[in-house]
């Protein structure tokens, strides 16, 4: 009978992200993950209502807590050694953490491991996952040889979250505060990675191409940008005209952006510009000219006057976030 | 002194890749064969990064040997003269002409065999996937097998002392500096703006004509026709993911009826309010 | 008495309305020159004068009023339009100049597809225009490297070729039209004819003026069926550069018309490929009607295989890596942060001459360079366009910028390596410019270059631009030193 466990990082404080990955990964879990264990690692400073609130979260019943005094993956792999069992199935989010797991308990369970996947199959006989390959060119499905399995997410996975359960949640925890640790790493120092803004890093970006027609149309934009909460970025014309700052460059001879979903307004999409923002998740593309080749390479088209269109998106974008803060 | 092994794949260079020929490929197999290789961008970091450490190492009285070894085709031997141009001591080829994929836990059982087979190694340098196969597996699957310690992610290798490196690497919402007792295995990440360093000719003439050497998979003990061994994962099927974009025109009365349509439909939950 | 910055700023706000001209210091800056000076560019040093505006130009009169204004004031004018020129001619090399930018200029005018030509403003994106031409089953024929980011104005302007030359020949073969604004403000329109004897063919005063005689404002060039389906291809390697030479004279000779015909040596080769183990390639594309391409191709198949040292390789890897082929939008963003990253620079000159020289040219030059240059780290070549009587040499080099400041890695490496090209060039007898244009940096050889004909250049020169306003210093240097004509 397949086990399937979950292990969750509480040193990163982005629990809920790590489950709905872990979700996304699969349909079945819902149903046939409760006959394993949710392991969540921890330091000592959780409280018992930190531990109450993370055990409510997990996907299965029964919760087992490993204390450490920190992340050290030596200390968490010998603990799921411990408690294994032939035809276990482990899965793990996507972060570093999650990879090097599944890929070091499956390589000292003899077990097999799977990594950055997008979905797996768990049936009582055979595993298999889909992963994309290939610099995302391709989705290759593989499946897994040897128990047990160890798999992680593929970033940015999105699972339903399961529901909170009526049952009580069996809470164990394993205190591994004391054991001895392996010094192999000394003097760490921690920096945040600073939220560096930017076109670079956005995830929305509003980019203003020559159909802004002059100054006053791109500092408009630029507006526009700031209401509905997007970085604002220009093509090669807006800039050279002076119309936006040259920081603002989208392109092969600025800022190369992918962000989640890119606006482009009054874009023509010249290979220069369209580089630029090829690897965007999402495009939109509102142009007068329905001609224009951007509107072939977008996901969504608009004709229409790209100001008229972005007025009424910022006006509708502010009363839904009044009603959310109504709501509230 | 720390002698160092890089660890570096040759890879096709996937860009060169055409839309129409990614679609027109049949199941379960991409012919890259006629694509140009390069050397795997992790890697081409991670050769960087130790000529780099190495620059360096003279000011903290910390002598460096440099070494590099790569499993594949003859055709490789072009990236080992070159690091042979640029100081590399020792270059090894361990020969395959055969074109091994999705099999991670070959390639870390060759390279540990190898290790062993050779001299004492403080640290081995090499990227964290090949844009081809994304696994990320074979750093860690080479630490399995050594009793290692690997740290992933790394960005920057900043000399210590000789049984130490300070390395600088990504964690989930920021970047940790640690000292690192040796031995350990660095698995390199995300860093932007590193490429490889480009000798002169004058170079490539003078130290690039050093004799590679060369390492058959069996004389590692390993059997050529990989009897008894089995990937972790075995490839079920391949499909091409479309990268062409609908173009779905949104339609409405005016400005406003479409900009409504766009919010629910495509941006909300897309991004943030 | 010379207008001041500000004045001429003024004066042009008055003609064209304050929208249509910018004064912003980094647009200024980014506009005084070209990638030319690529070093300097990417490490955003600005070594020369600034211009006093840029002026996007909506139409003919607009170009006309800004021509005249400074022609009546003596007032030094750049025409472009892509900015994507690579041998100085954007380069604003007098105080106080107007850049006339005249991308917005980017209507298609008309698609003739029964007298099978189109007319477009200078503005038009060729790459834009082929894309729509090809979903209508026409093309161009003229495909550049410069293609994602050139517009027609200013391919004409330098004499631009493309990649499939051998078939459809350069842009000089291609415009059968044309409309150029002159500096004294006169509008001269060429008709679109299918040839004519009528005197001279004026039609060669306007392309290839590089900005030097007068502004183009409209082009008419041929329209192609494209017909990619039949296309054919072939590749070999061949042991020696010389036969590799001998081999394309056989199949130009002969009477074939590949629409690409290259040799690449070893080291240019390897840039591309790595099935070639550091030997010459030749490359073969037939082009046009299936019975044509089929005929086409097994001849020029035979003829390259009498060649000694030929070895044929599978025409897929041809096909396979011209399928690929990018186009390098995407390249020219990484190539800035590669040369920040490393110091590494690449560059290419590229010459003519005739098929009893052009071997001396390639092997003295290269030889040359390895010797009097330091720092390399490849150089190479291929030839690329070739004719009845001799073909083009395409240098491609790299090295690495060491112990210079940005300044001063244009007089250490750059000029020093197009010095040596030159030279062996015009010691043959070759040109030494095929397809960029003379620009600033190879203008000083322009004497050379011409011989006695110079006279006619610069009675060209004299009679269209007699204030020396247009573009200066590009086709003829404003200052030249007779000793070091490449320091400058």
């Amino acid at each position: 009978m397949k086990r399937f466990h979950v292990v969750l990082n509480a040193f990163s404080d982005d629990i809920e992200k790590q489950i709905s990955e872990i979700c996304g990964l699969t349909e079945y879990l819902l149903e046939d993950v409760k006959k394993g264990n949710t392991f969540i690692v921890g330091d000592g400073k959780m409280d018992e209502d930190d531990k109450h609130r993370l055990a409510e979260m997990a996907p299965t019943k029964s919760v087992i807590f490993v204390i450490l005094k920190n992340l050290h993956t030596e200390m968490i792999l010998d603990c799921l050694m411990e408690t294994m069992c032939f035809g276990d199935v482990y899965l793990f989010g996507s972060s570093s953490f999650g990879q090097e797991m599944a890929i070091r308990l499956g390589k000292r369970s003899d077990g097999s491991s799977a990594t950055g996947c997008q979905w797996a199959a768990l049936s009582e006989s055979i595993v298999y996952v889909k992963k994309q390959v290939y610099s995302n060119h391709m989705m290759a499905t593989f499946c897994m040889e040897n128990s047990p399995f160890c798999i992680s997410a593929a970033r940015g996975l999105e699972g339903a979250m399961p529901k909170a359960g009526k049952s009580e949640k069996e809470i164990k925890t394993i205190d591994k505060t004391k054991d001895q640790y392996p010094a192999n790493l000394t003097n760490t120092i921690f920096e945040e990675k600073k939220p560096s803004g930017g076109l670079q890093t956005a995830s929305f970006v509003l980019v203003g191409g020559r159909g802004v027609k002059n100054k006053a149309g791109a500092d408009a934009l630029a507006r526009a940008a700031e209401g509905i909460h997007a970085e604002f970025g220009a093509s090669r014309p807006v800039v050279m005209n002076a119309w936006a700052a040259m920081d603002k460059l989208i392109g092969v001879s600025g800022s190369m952006i992918h962000p989640k979903v890119c606006i482009t307004a009054g874009v023509s999409g010249a290979a220069a510009l369209y580089a630029g923002i090829e690897k965007s998740g999402f495009i939109i593309a509102i142009n007068r000219d329905e001609n224009a080749p951007i509107m072939r390479k977008a996901d969504v088209v608009i004709v229409d006057d790209c100001q008229e269109v972005l007025r009424a998106l910022q006006i509708c974008m502010e009363k839904e976030r009044a009603d959310e803060t109504q709501a509230d | 002194m720390i002698r160092i092994l890089g660890s570096f794949k040759v890879v096709p260079d996937l860009d060169q890749i055409s839309e129409e020929e990614w679609a027109s490929d049949p199941a379960n197999r991409i012919d890259t064969s006629y694509v140009k290789k390069i050397l795997s961008c992790y890697d081409e970091s991670g050769l960087e990064m130790m000529l780099k450490f190495s620059d360096e190492s003279g000011d903290f009285g910390v002598p460096v040997q440099l070494d590099a070894v790569t499993i594949g085709r003859k055709m490789n031997e072009n990236y080992l003269k070159t690091l042979y141009a640029l100081g590399f001591t020792e270059a090894t080829r361990i020969e395959c002409e055969k074109e091994i994929q999705f099999w991670p836990e070959w390639t870390a059982g060759i390279l540990s065999e190898f290790m062993n087979q050779t001299e004492r190694y403080d640290l081995v340098v090499m990227g964290n996937r090949s844009a081809d196969e994304e696994n990320g597996k074979v750093p860690f699957l080479l630490a399995e097998e050594l009793g290692w310690p690997c740290i992933s992610q790394v960005v920057e290798i900043i000399p210590e002392d000789e049984a130490h490196v300070k390395v600088r690497y990504e964690v989930d919402n920021g970047y940790c500096t640690s000292v690192v007792q040796l031995p350990c295995i660095l698995s390199i990440g995300d860093v932007p703006c590193s490429f490889l360093r480009v000798p002169t000719l004058k170079d490539r003439m003078q130290k690039g004509k050093k004799e590679i050497h060369r390492v058959k998979i069996e004389d590692l003990g390993i059997s050529e026709t990989f009897e008894g061994l089995q990937p972790d994962l075995s490839l079920v099927n391949l499909e091409v993911i479309d990268q062409s974009r609908p173009g779905v025109i949104l339609d409405g009365m005016n400005a406003e009826e479409k900009a409504e349509k766009l919010y629910q439909t495509y941006l909300k939950g897309r991004v943030e309010l | 008495m010379a207008l001041s910055r500000e004045q001429i700023q003024e004066e042009l706000k008055k003609a064209l309305g304050a929208e249509q001209v910018v004064t912003d210091e980094t647009v200024l800056k980014e506009s005084s020159l070209d990638r030319y000076r690529k070093f300097e560019q990417v490490h955003e040093i600005y070594t020369q004068p600034i211009p006093a505006a840029v002026v996007y130009v909506k139409s003919t009169e607009d170009v006309k009023s800004v021509l005249t204004f400074a022609n009546a004031n003596g007032i030094n004018v750049v025409p472009r339009t892509g900015h994507s020129a690579i041998e100085g001619g954007l380069e604003t090399a007098k105080e106080n100049s107007i850049v006339v930018d005249g991308s917005t200029m980017n209507k298609v005018l008309k698609i003739d597809k029964e007298n099978m030509q189109v007319t477009c403003q200078c503005g038009v994106p060729l790459q834009d225009l082929d894309d729509m031409l090809r979903e209508q089953g026409y093309t161009t024929g003229h495909s550049p490297q410069s293609k994602p980011l050139a517009q027609m104005g200013g391919l004409v302007a330098t004499r631009s070729i493309g990649q499939f030359s051998t078939l459809y020949g350069g842009i000089e073969d291609m415009v059968v039209g044309l409309e150029a604004v002159f500096p004294n403000g006169e509008v001269c329109r060429i008709k679109n004819v299918p040839r004519r004897s009528v005197g001279p063919d004026i039609r060669h005063i306007i392309i290839g003026n590089e900005g030097a005689l007068c502004y183009i404002t409209e082009v008419t060039v041929k329209l192609f069926k494209y017909q990619p389906e039949n296309n054919v291809f072939l590749g070999y390697t061949i042991e020696d550069m010389k036969k590799g030479f001998e081999a394309l004279r056989a199949v130009m000779v002969e009477g074939y018309k590949p629409s690409i015909a290259r040799l690449y040596d070893g080291p240019d080769a390897s840039q591309h490929w790595d099935w070639n183990e550091d030997k010459n390639v030749l490359i073969f594309m037939a082009e046009g009607p299936a019975a044509v391409t089929k005929a086409t191709a097994e001849g020029i198949d035979a003829v390259v295989k009498t060649f000694e040292g030929v070895k044929a390789v599978d025409p897929k890897l041809i096909e396979k890596w011209f399928g690929g082929l990018n186009w390098g939008a995407e390249q020219i963003a990484e190539e800035k942060l590669e040369i920040l990253a490393t110091d590494n620079i690449g560059i290419t000159t590229e010459v003519s001459g005739c098929w009893d020289c052009i071997y001396d040219i390639y092997k003295n030059a290269c030889d040359r360079i390895m010797k009097e240059v330091p720092d390399m780290t490849l150089m190479g070549g291929h030839s690329s366009h070739s004719y009845m009587n001799g073909t083009n040499m395409y240098f491609v080099y790299y090295y690495n910028v060491v112990d210079c400041t940005p300044e001063e890695e244009m007089n250490k490496y750059h000029n020093q390596i197009n010095r040596i090209i030159c030279e062996e060039v015009i010691k043959y007898g070759g040109s030494i410019a095929h397809h960029h244009g003379l620009g600033k940096a190879r203008a000083h050889y322009v004497w050379q270059e011409y011989g006695s004909s110079f006279y006619m250049l610069e009675t060209l020169k004299k009679a269209f631009d007699p204030n020396g306003i247009m573009n200066m210093g590009t086709l003829i240097p404003i200052k030249h030193d007779d000793k070091n004509p490449w320091i400058f």
